[in-house]
């Protein structure tokens, strides 16, 4: 309960607004009660001052006649009136008649005192200068009482309805000024905490509120800005890292053909030129030129744009990595173990799988280079079931300190030496896997030695924006 | 070219060890090197090359630097060990981290090379050569 309450603005708002309107109305009910019970106690004062005068001045004559019968009547006339409780008379003669109520509300004759909360009035009857007689009236606020209290329900019930009211009303109005656009931010907040950074807060408000959502619409705007930036650097890394590579791969066909060359302008020179060799030369220049070609269609092939998402098979990505990555591994003598068990297809953009693939396995290749490991081994496996697939890129290198292991994924932070790493490509690693491809990715130690990276793709694939 | 004629003369009785790992560049560089001398061995690696410097007795060994198992400044270390006059030449890709200044060897050629490169080196270590 204490839970529910704290949990929910809407909650809160319809207590407070209970509570407040609440204590609101019940003062005003009891400043109203009071301000009855004054107006009514003074009616009956008045009513009670009227009666006593009416009463001496009619008691007047039957009084100085000593007529009991007619004082009687009189009294009984005036008790007809429900207010007055109780009429004690006295005159000369030993003249006496008490009249007061009983439980029935009868009258009847008494001769005790009156004791209880009444209004009291006596008045002396005076002829010529001489009192003939006394009354005493007693009159109750039983029946004003009984007003009163039934004004109260009727007051509360009315009370009752414009709480309600005005509860509903104001718990509208707050909905619409305050809640709504709060859920709304809400909202955004969670969808780009999901990812989607695309997601804006629409709100045409000039208060507060107004002004929070286009702080986050701004902020998440620059959010988006830096991490264009780091895309755009990381993208000029990459680059840099695939002439390397490039390098790599055309160093020994260039070599092959600078042979080719002197081979047959050796012969020139030694007058030793025959067509078979030349021409066998001349061949190997020609094969070598292609194999230099592509290498340039493999490397283009990494940089086209990609947009769309393709349905692809993991191992054909992993195979293109490796047209890229491998000679490099081949001429730093790192042998390359494939087990490919996922035969699945998913819909994902491959070129960005592509670049997080390079990545990892140029890392290896670079951890297994520095610690300058022997028998030196890049094992990487696919397998899925019917939810992922799985990716782990492993080496036999050192492992990474556990301090360390936590903070890899984070931008700028690189162990390598200030010239080679940018800190850059394992955050785009994350970045691109768990944001674009809604997969994830952790690097974990391997007990006998080296490090996996190990990655989750679900098998569903990725939705075309 | 007199001068390439007289060294293929002076050159062509001399044995020859060339140690390099990629066997494209190796069977075109062998090539190159049998229309110069009439006697080359091939190893793949620095530990081949360093079996058959033991075996054999060689005038001059060349050699490139990246190999698998041994690489190539080892092996050309390790010789030098064994024999110190024996002429080294090295012929390596420019973009190898491998320093020239601290490999032992008497040249240092950049891959690709030209054959006048090749000559240019070759010619004033002749001597040495044929001392051995």
């Amino acid at each position: 309960m204490y839970k529910f309450i704290m949990q929910s603005i809407r909650v809160k708002i319809i207590l407070l607004l209970f509570i407040g309107i609440a204590i609101i109305s019940t003062l005003f009910s009891i400043y109203q009660y009071n301000e009855q019970e004054e107006h009514l106690t003074y009616m009956l004062e008045n009513s009670a001052d009227r009666k006593i005068k009416r009463l001496s001045k009619n008691l007047l004559i039957p009084l100085w006649e000593i007529d009991s019968g007619w004082v009687l009547d009189i009294v009984d006339t005036e008790m007809m009136d429900r207010e007055l409780y109780a009429v004690m008379i006295t005159g000369d003669a030993n003249l006496n008649i008490n009249k007061k109520r009983n439980n029935g509300w009868e009258s009847i004759t008494f001769d005790e005192d009156i004791k209880g909360k009444y209004i009291k009035r006596t008045s002396s009857i005076v002829r010529d200068h001489e009192e003939i007689g006394k009354v005493s009236i007693y009159v109750t606020s039983k029946f004003l009482d009984e007003e009163l209290h039934k004004k109260a329900l009727e007051y509360s019930f009315i009370n009752l309805f414009v709480i309600i009211f005005l509860i509903v009303f104001l718990y509208v109005i707050l909905n619409r000024i305050i809640l709504q656009p709060i859920h709304n931010i809400l909202k955004t907040v969670k969808a780009v905490t999901d990812g989607d950074y695309s997601q804006k807060v629409h709100l045409t408000q000039y208060d507060e509120l107004g002004k929070l959502s286009d702080g986050f619409n701004n902020m998440m705007q620059s959010v988006q800005d830096k991490e264009d930036m780091v895309i755009a650097q990381s993208r000029h890394a990459a680059m840099g890292e695939m002439i390397s590579m490039i390098a790599h791969q055309w160093r020994q066909p260039i070599t092959a053909i600078a042979m080719g060359a002197n081979n047959i302008l050796l012969d020139i020179e030694l007058d030793d030129l025959k067509p078979e060799p030349a021409k066998a030369g001349a061949l190997t220049i020609i094969e070598q030129t292609k194999h230099l070609s592509k290498t340039i269609d493999d490397f283009k092939n990494f940089f086209r744009p990609n947009k769309k998402v393709e349905q692809v098979l993991v191992n054909d990505i992993l195979e293109e990595n490796f047209k890229i990555i491998g000679k490099s591994l081949e001429n730093n003598n790192i042998a390359i173990k494939k087990v490919y068990t996922s035969e699945v297809q998913t819909a994902l953009y491959s070129r960005e799988l592509l670049q997080v693939l390079i990545n990892i396995v140029k890392n290896a290749k670079e951890a297994l280079l520095e610690h300058k490991v022997q028998d030196a081994m890049i094992t990487v496996t696919t397998k899925d079931d019917n939810k992922n697939i799985y990716i782990s890129i492993c080496n036999n290198g050192v492992s990474i300190d556990l301090k360390i292991i936590k903070k890899i994924f984070d931008p700028y932070f690189s162990t390598k030496s200030e010239k080679s790493g940018t800190g850059l490509g394992l955050y785009m690693s994350k970045t691109i896997i768990e944001k674009h491809l809604h997969g994830t990715i952790e690097a974990k130690n391997i007990e006998s030695g080296g490090v996996c990276f190990n990655m989750t793709i679900p098998i569903n694939g990725v939705n075309d924006e | 070219m007199s001068d390439l004629k007289q060294l293929r003369d002076n050159l062509s009785s001399i044995r020859v060890l060339y140690a390099e790992d990629e066997q494209e560049v190796r069977d075109q560089t062998l090539l190159f090197f049998n229309k110069l001398f009439s006697n080359v061995d091939t190893a793949q690696n620095g530990e081949e090359g360093l079996e058959l410097f033991k075996k054999n007795k060689y005038n001059l060994v060349i050699t490139d630097l990246k190999m698998p198992k041994m690489d190539g400044r080892e092996m050309l270390s390790k010789i030098r060990e064994i024999n110190e006059d024996t002429v080294l030449i090295v012929m390596t890709a420019s973009d190898s981290n491998m320093d020239a200044t601290e490999t032992v060897c008497d040249a240092y050629l950049y891959k690709p090379i030209s054959f006048t490169d090749f000559v240019e080196a070759l010619t004033p270590l002749q001597e040495r050569i044929l001392k051995q």
